[in-house]
């Protein structure tokens, strides 16, 4: 496998942006899951 | 020019991003815009192909010579039954040469028109032969270099992300200093929210650094000095979430964490910029080489203009989205803060 990915190395590159994306997207779902928590509390106080 | 697109990259990137200030809902033509820059950086940075010329082509296959060369050439003029090849005569700044080529492909090739053609060197003949066109007069195209080929794009990514890391710590750091010298909870909340995306963007660079050092240098991880400097930034970041657990009375949390992100600052420069030139290590720009890296040193030559486009304008969409997430963290962090304080005042 690593002697593909050293002949086909575009393929480490998208790798890397999708390391990339999963990274900011993981982030932003846990900030979701902050807003949702805060949402739900504000409606059973109300 | 390299100064100028560094400047530019990050100067379009920290403007737009501060734009609107960093606790007021971001308008939907500051998110396109943010989305599209990162889809443009994406873009820009996978598409073009490698390419390199003649003359960097014949010292490459000095070291290596069975190599496939992405060669960007001119062809000006049709030679007849080279050896029994079809052969053109081939022009790239002002040197000409001979190339080899299939039949298939020499009756695609138009003269006078750029081409890049992946070719090997014939080493009975000492020329080279190409049986693929890779693009027809390309706009952009980036440096071959035989020991990164594909992976040279890498640095696109790689490096602004590191950088937001810088930012995002300073930032940190100067919210730190506004709580201590105004004592308002909210600069606290600013400062770790910086400071959680920074330590997000310091794993990113991390993890993405180890899979480039696997296939450049063989092992995922190699304690050169800049792995080993971005592994105590990590222990140190980590070390101001894991004080701010421990500690429940809110002002002496934002206290004490604000004192320790202001130190925390202080080693960041020290890690980031001078350690790594200062030793001998893998990385580019370390002591043993006559320059600082390919990004800050003041040759012009080090960093391939076109290769700097696409630095730019990834530094910009990284330090954009950086600012978003931040905008977004800080403003959930404040609607806690507040529905914290009215529950208190029930």
């Amino acid at each position: 496998m690593i002697e593909f990915f050293d002949k086909n190395s575009i393929y480490i590159v998208l790798g890397i942006v999708l390391i990339i994306w999963a990274g900011l997207s993981m982030y932003l779902f846990n900030v979701d899951k902050k807003v949702q928590k805060l949402e739900k509390l504000i409606e059973t106080n109300e | 020019m390299k100064p100028i697109g560094i400047i530019l990259g990050l100067g379009i990137g920290l403007l737009v991003g501060l734009l609107y200030g960093i606790d007021k809902k971001k308008p939907q033509w500051w998110q396109i815009l943010a989305i599209s820059l990162l889809c443009l950086a994406c873009l820009v940075n996978l598409v073009p192909p490698l390419s390199t010329n003649l003359q960097v082509a014949k010292n490459v296959i000095k070291m290596k010579s069975d190599i496939l060369i992405p060669i960007k050439l001119t062809p000006t003029a049709a030679i007849q039954d080279y050896h029994s090849f079809s052969a053109f005569e081939v022009k790239y700044n002002n040197i000409t040469d001979t190339l080899l080529t299939s039949k298939e492909i020499a009756a695609n090739l138009s003269l006078n028109t750029t081409y890049i053609v992946e070719s090997k060197y014939d080493t009975t003949l000492n020329k080279f032969y190409s049986d693929k066109i890779v693009s027809t007069s390309p706009s952009i195209s980036y440096p071959f270099i035989p020991t990164l080929k594909d992976r040279i794009r890498i640095m696109n990514f790689h490096v602004p992300v590191a950088w937001v890391c810088v930012i995002s710590f300073l930032l940190s750091m100067i919210y730190s200093i506004k709580y201590l010298k105004k004592r308002d909870l909210y600069y606290d909340l600013v400062a770790s929210s910086a400071a959680s995306i920074g330590l997000l963007y310091t794993i990113l660079a991390t993890v993405t650094g180890m899979l480039w050092a696997k296939f450049n240098w063989g092992a995922y991880w190699n304690w050169d000095p800049r792995e080993t400097s971005i592994f105590f930034l990590l222990l140190i970041y980590f070390a101001y979430f894991g004080l701010r657990t421990a500690i429940e009375n809110d002002e002496q949390k934002a206290r004490l964490s604000s004192v320790y992100s202001i130190l925390a600052f202080v080693t960041v420069p020290f890690f980031i910029f001078v350690l790594p030139r200062i030793t001998t290590g893998l990385h580019p720009g370390s002591k043993d080489e006559s320059n600082s890296g390919p990004v800050l040193s003041a040759s012009q030559n080090m960093l391939d203009s076109q290769l700097l486009i696409g630095f730019a304008i990834s530094l910009a969409a990284f330090i954009i989205i950086y600012f978003w997430i931040f905008n977004l963290r800080v403003r959930t962090a404040k609607a806690e803060h507040k529905y914290e304080l009215l529950k208190f005042n029930k």
